[in-house]
């Protein structure tokens, strides 16, 4: 085993997260190779100070402030995403590449995906839904499909 | 195993799914003075969806469509739990088997040994402070199948009403009042409303019997959902029509899917294939003799007591003649007439 291969997984190697062999060839390597373990004693010391951290408690409305965040982020990522398509419209040859502006722009902005279901798709799971939740026997919650696509 | 919805629970559950592919989802179960909340968490796909049903109204939040399902609890057409009792002695076998442990709490194991050889063994594992169904299993070809398991369960003392509120992500859900399924109290009268007869036939084979025919869905797309029911497993029978690109997405065929005359079945239940297609060809064999396209050949005791009669006679017939030959010393019918005093 070289020095290179061990740098990627010597992370993993600490975690335990190698198979038996991969750990057994690592492991000496480590103990011939000082620099890859010197490399491991820094990150076996880094874990533990991160690991003798507090917990932060988040405080109230941060889950309401993220989820906004991430929300704002999207719109803006779309608008991106369309100035760049205009703007690479614009650096294709002329005569397709104008036709191709011209008939964007005039559609309007792109549309957002309508998140791949019709109401009758959603009929199927939400019958087997209801039908299951009428079962006494039933367990505390109602059996459904899990594949959300598929119904 | 009647579901205790009075008790406090919180509970982590991991399920297989019925009607789709094989695959587990994990949900959370939070159920205080008759309010159930569900919230699923994996599948990633179905991540967020959650359900809460007050005993009157059930609501469903679909977070990736920003869509909130309303309609009547299905609790306010629970099925009658003597009913199902009673059918689930005569098909089944009930013993007690050994105490284990589930989520730290102790479960009572109790195995339905089915008395058709069509239909798995079941083991359900029942916690036995509350009832509450912790584990069940099913048996199929030796092999033991995780249906339903609890990961963790707790009682809370504390459980206020905001916990079955809803959050919502960004913008308040679109409503969509969804209605609860019809009865159909027969198949003709069911006709104008579907568009075509539904098959509901009287005899089922493993102990099964029809528990209530229905019409489902709503708006444009209507579909027949005929209740199937052998004490302990329930399945849907679907019947539907449509030109295939017409149809929604979880109604165009799949495999397994039956067709009889422009209808289309399939089963959705927990149970195994050979089964659903046991029962399948006798709904598409229902079906096929209410259009009167198949025939039921003539009984056969008519044909062969008229072929009998037959060959009697002929016998009895050879034997004259050979009297009348001996006793004349003519031959064929010639002796058979004179003997009869005919010539």
């Amino acid at each position: 085993m070289t020095c290179r291969s061990v740098e990627f997984r010597l992370s993993a190697y600490l975690d335990g997260e190698l198979t038996g062999a991969e750990m057994l060839a690592i492991g000496r390597h480590l103990a011939d190779c000082m620099a890859c373990s010197s490399e491991a004693d820094s990150i076996r010391r880094l874990k533990m100070m991160v690991g003798l951290q507090n917990e932060l408690e988040p405080e109230s409305g941060f889950e309401d402030r993220l989820v906004a965040h991430v929300l704002h982020s999207r719109q803006r990522t779309n608008r991106v995403g369309w100035t760049s398509a205009l703007g690479l419209a614009g650096i294709v040859v002329a005569g397709g590449a104008l036709a191709f502006f011209v008939s964007t722009w005039l559609s309007g902005p792109p549309k957002a995906t309508a998140g791949g279901t019709d109401a009758g798709s959603l009929e199927l799971a939400r019958d087997q839904m209801y039908f299951n939740a009428t079962d006494p026997l039933g367990g505390p919650a109602p059996v459904v499909s899990a594949n959300y696509d598929q119904r | 195993m009647e579901r205790s919805k009075q008790i406090p629970v919180v509970a982590i559950l991991y399920q297989r799914s019925v009607g789709g592919p094989s695959a587990a989802m994990q949900v959370k179960v939070e159920q205080k003075d008759g309010n159930i909340k569900v919230t699923i968490l994996q599948p990633l796909s179905m991540a967020g969806v959650t359900s809460v049903d007050d005993g009157k109204n059930w609501r469903t939040y679909l977070p990736d469509q920003n869509r909130m399902l309303v309609q009547q609890s299905p609790r306010l057409q629970a099925q009658s739990i003597r009913e199902r009792l009673a059918l689930a002695e005569q098909n089944y076998q009930f013993t007690i088997e050994r105490d284990t442990n589930i989520a730290g709490r102790r479960a009572a194991c109790i195995a339905a040994i089915p008395r058709t050889k069509d239909m798995p063994l079941r083991r359900y594992y029942v916690d036995r402070e509350t009832a509450i169904l912790l584990r069940m299993e099913t048996v199929v070809d030796n092999r033991q199948e995780t249906q339903l398991d609890t990961k963790h369960i707790r009682f809370p003392k504390d459980m206020g009403p905001v916990d079955f509120q809803m959050k919502f992500f960004g913008e308040q859900p679109r409503r969509i009042d969804c209605p609860s399924p019809l009865k159909i109290s027969s198949a003709p009268k069911a006709k104008p409303n579907l568009g075509f007869m539904p098959s509901i036939p009287s005899k089922l084979p493993m102990g099964f019997i029809v528990q209530q025919p229905q019409i489902a869905g709503g708006g444009e797309f209507r579909f027949a959902a005929i209740r199937l029911t052998d004490g302990l497993v329930n399945g849907t029978v679907y019947q539907w029509t449509g030109k295939q690109d017409d149809l929604p997405r979880a109604f165009r065929p799949q495999k397994g899917d039956k067709q009889a005359k422009g209808v289309w079945f399939r089963f959705v239940g927990d149970i195994p294939e050979p089964a659903k297609g046991q029962l399948l060809d006798l709904f598409v064999r229902e079906a096929m003799k209410n259009t009167r396209l198949f025939v039921e050949p003539e009984q056969p005791n008519r044909v062969f007591k008229g072929l009998r009669n037959d060959l009697t006679g002929l016998i009895m017939l050879s034997m004259q003649i050979a009297a009348a030959e001996a006793q004349t010393g003519m031959t064929g019918m010639c002796a058979y007439s004179r003997n009869a005093k005919l010539l």
